[in-house]
């Protein structure tokens, strides 16, 4: 699917710059000890900017929920429809969500709970996003 | 005077802060509406500036004041049902012409500030407090009850009102590009609608307790019956349709499985009420409906979006400060009136109030009772959005008429009208309010 | 109201050439069209220029007709039954392909007024589409010679 293009902001960037090299990091407070996705200017646990680094992730992950958009407000999507969207959850840390269409999934037939993989598709600009695929059995 | 947002020390986020100090000694007496549409038309007279004057000169006459009594005025600036004023889009100069303008042109018609209507209601010659109650008629009601009980005001308006233009809803601006932000594009580059988040924690609910969206039918043919009983709501005034279960069931998928009728219709609309100290509203021309406590919820979700378990324990947090500040139990509940745009969710208010004793996973079979006006377990009196429309207004409007014994042909006849509660939005993150026929 | 069948199925001759160009045959050819309601017929919210008059001319030439809109079936029931005009179907906006398949015809149009919802929906489904100012003009709501 084609997502549209990605203009990476300064909060954003190493997240992007990361999914260029195929590697998934997501922000991680070192004064709490927990990871935080969407990330954030400061640690939603203690407030504090400056305990913020990004940490890189396995990229594996199990699929926790899903619906199927039959109706999407984004128009570069909208020849696609339907389309499953997913939400994964990190294996690292299960309450970390990330989104994915799941391709290769026949649109509703998702396996809630089966395991998933992160892989890297070029958006409308070349940006690499993460998406996810079903880990075979 | 420039007009504040509200602080945190306006709401009541927190459990164990007792009974609200201002428990019954704050009420709402004037309710006004503004006649609704599908879409702004373009003329001076209906844009969503002109739509709120009217409401609240209705709430003002409602409650019989003389304007100059009134000395404080709480609004929602946000009016975007999600349209917005396109860029580079002219400017609509014969209506802006039409009105005492701010600094802003599209005061008024996309927004609306405490200034432009002070400066356009000159009969509000008295006003010395203003203030913003973000979002929602919810988040302002909170905020106008905190007022009045601590003085900073005696006799208050609240006002909230919608805008829609032409086009669907969401799919101009950044969603039409090519290219997003890169932040913003972290959730938003897999284009989940506006009920997607809602849509996945239905779900969820359905595969934990065994239950299906069919089960939805009652509460929407309900809801819907309701709100065609509501003259100042949408449906009953443009389109008065009823929504059985073939035509809930039938229609389209927007995020499955929420459909079409899962989400509200954006309409322009405006609500505004008049509240005022106990004292004063006893001499007011309707009957006065205590607040007998405000609550808050301002959790956020750990992630994208809220789990179901965040959403239960939030939902049952909630209840517990809406009954502690009010000094309640869920047993005082005459009727229940929590927000329902998107209706998938209606079931966790109700189940986070444990209304007539039901537990998470149990609404669905609820809803399946009767829950009609006429019986003694009345869920959504006022239809709320499915019944009227997007406002996030009906639900207190009827809380309100409800306990005034004004509520028309939508008036509870299975239960005495009592005590209810009211508010909203989102399970994690609402404003709410409870009512009361008497302050004790 | 709703037709249990077509009462006639039907839509108007078309001319069938040979190889050099000649007419050789008329046959009779079935037309369905599919009325969106919003922002296409006079009796829509936004209304839209089709007249219900010009629907019922198209019924009276034998089309097979019916809607297809984001409306309640039983608000597009109500429709019908205050004009008093007879449909053979009432769909929801994604039901274009069950009325392909209920029902027979050489032609299948829907028209409507969103490009979504209306012309998109449409082509998916098989339909020939055409915007309400197109279709107010076609020879189908032209009165037969």
């Amino acid at each position: 699917m084609a997502k549209q293009g990605v203009v990476p902001d300064s909060l954003s960037q190493p997240f992007w710059d990361a999914a260029n090299e195929e590697r998934l990091v997501i922000q991680y407070c070192l004064d709490c000890d927990q990871l935080q996705h969407p990330p954030g200017d400061t640690c939603r646990g203690c407030s504090k900017g400056d305990e913020l680094e990004w940490k890189t992730v396995s990229g594996r992950g199990t699929i926790y929920n899903y619906g199927v958009v039959h109706d999407c407000p984004v128009r570069l999507l909208q020849q696609d429809q339907p389309f499953n969207l997913a939400v994964i959850m990190l294996e690292e840390d299960p309450g970390i969500q990330m989104f994915s269409h799941l391709p290769g999934v026949p649109v509703d037939d998702v396996p809630v709970g089966a395991a998933v993989e992160v892989i890297f598709e070029p958006s409308a600009n070349g940006q690499l996003v993460p998406e996810w695929r079903v880990v075979a059995d | 005077m420039t007009t504040p947002i509200a602080t945190d020390a306006m709401y009541r986020n927190d459990e164990g802060m007792g009974i609200w100090e201002h428990r019954g000694k704050v009420a709402a007496v004037g309710v006004g509406h503004a006649p609704t549409a599908r879409r702004w038309d373009g003329r001076p007279e209906t844009c969503v500036g002109a739509i709120s004057i009217q409401a609240l000169r209705q709430a003002i006459a409602d409650a019989g004041v003389a304007p100059d009594q009134i000395d404080g005025l709480v609004v929602v600036r946000e009016t975007t049902t999600g349209a917005f004023w396109e860029e580079g889009k002219p400017l609509p100069m014969d209506v802006i012409q039409s009105f005492q303008q701010t600094d802003d042109p599209l005061d008024g018609i996309a927004k609306l500030s405490a200034e432009w209507l002070l400066a356009n209601m000159p009969e509000l010659s008295n006003v010395k407090f203003t203030m913003y109650g973000p979002g929602c008629m919810s988040n302002a009601l909170n905020v106008t009850a905190q007022a009045v009980g601590d003085g900073l005001a005696h006799t208050c308006l609240v006002v909230k009102s919608w805008h829609n233009f032409e086009g669907r809803y969401y799919q101009g601006g950044a969603n039409a590009g090519d290219a997003l932000p890169g932040t913003p594009a972290i959730t938003q580059l897999w284009g989940g609608p506006a009920s997607y988040s809602t849509a996945l924690q239905f779900a969820e609910y359905c595969r934990k307790y065994g239950k299906t969206h069919e089960m939805m039918a009652p509460f929407m043919e309900n809801s819907r019956r309701n709100g065609l009983r509501f003259p100042e709501g949408y449906w009953a005034q443009h389109r008065p349709e009823e929504l059985g279960p073939e035509d809930y069931l039938a229609s389209r998928w927007i995020a499955k499985p929420a459909n079409l009728f899962d989400n509200d219709i954006p309409i322009m609309m405006s609500g505004a009420y008049l509240f005022s100290t106990a004292e004063r509203a006893a001499d007011m021309k309707q009957k006065p409906v205590y607040i007998l406590n405000h609550a808050s919820s301002n959790t956020r979700p750990r992630s994208l979006l809220p789990t179901l378990d965040e959403v239960e324990d939030d939902t049952a947090r909630t209840g517990r400060k809406i009954y502690e500040g009010a000094g309640i139990t869920a047993d005082d509940l005459s009727f229940e009136n929590m927000y329902d745009g998107f209706s998938l969710f209606h079931q966790f208010h109700l189940e986070g109030l444990g209304f007539r004793g039901i537990k998470f996973g149990e609404a669905l079979d609820f809803y399946a009772t009767d829950i009609s006006i006429e019986g003694p377990n009345p869920v959504s009196p006022s239809g709320g959005n499915v019944g009227s429309g997007r406002s996030r207004v009906w639900m207190h409007t009827d809380c309100i008429q409800q306990l005034q014994g004004r509520a028309g042909e939508r008036q509870v006849t299975g239960v005495t009208p009592e005590v209810a509660v009211s508010g909203g939005p989102m399970p994690l993150g609402g404003n709410f309010t409870v009512w009361s026929a008497s302050p004790d | 109201m709703q037709r249990d069948t077509p009462v006639q199925a039907g839509g108007g001759l078309r001319g069938k050439r040979g190889y050099d160009g000649a007419l050789v045959q008329e046959e009779y050819v079935t037309v369905l069209i599919s009325f969106d309601i919003d922002g296409t017929l006079e009796v829509g919210d936004p209304p839209g220029p089709l007249t219900m008059d010009m629907v019922r001319l198209v019924r009276d030439k034998g089309f097979l007709i019916g809607s297809c809109s984001d409306r309640t079936l039983s608000g597009q029931r109500g429709i019908w039954a205050t004009h008093e005009i007879e449909v053979d179907f009432v769909v929801s906006k994604h039901m274009l392909p069950d009325v392909k398949a209920k029902f027979e015809a050489d032609t299948y149009v829907h028209i409507g007024d969103r490009e979504d919802l209306d012309r998109q929906y449409a082509l998916k489904a098989g339909f020939d589409f055409l915007w309400p100012d197109e279709a107010v003009a076609h020879d189908y709501f032209q009165p037969a010679p």
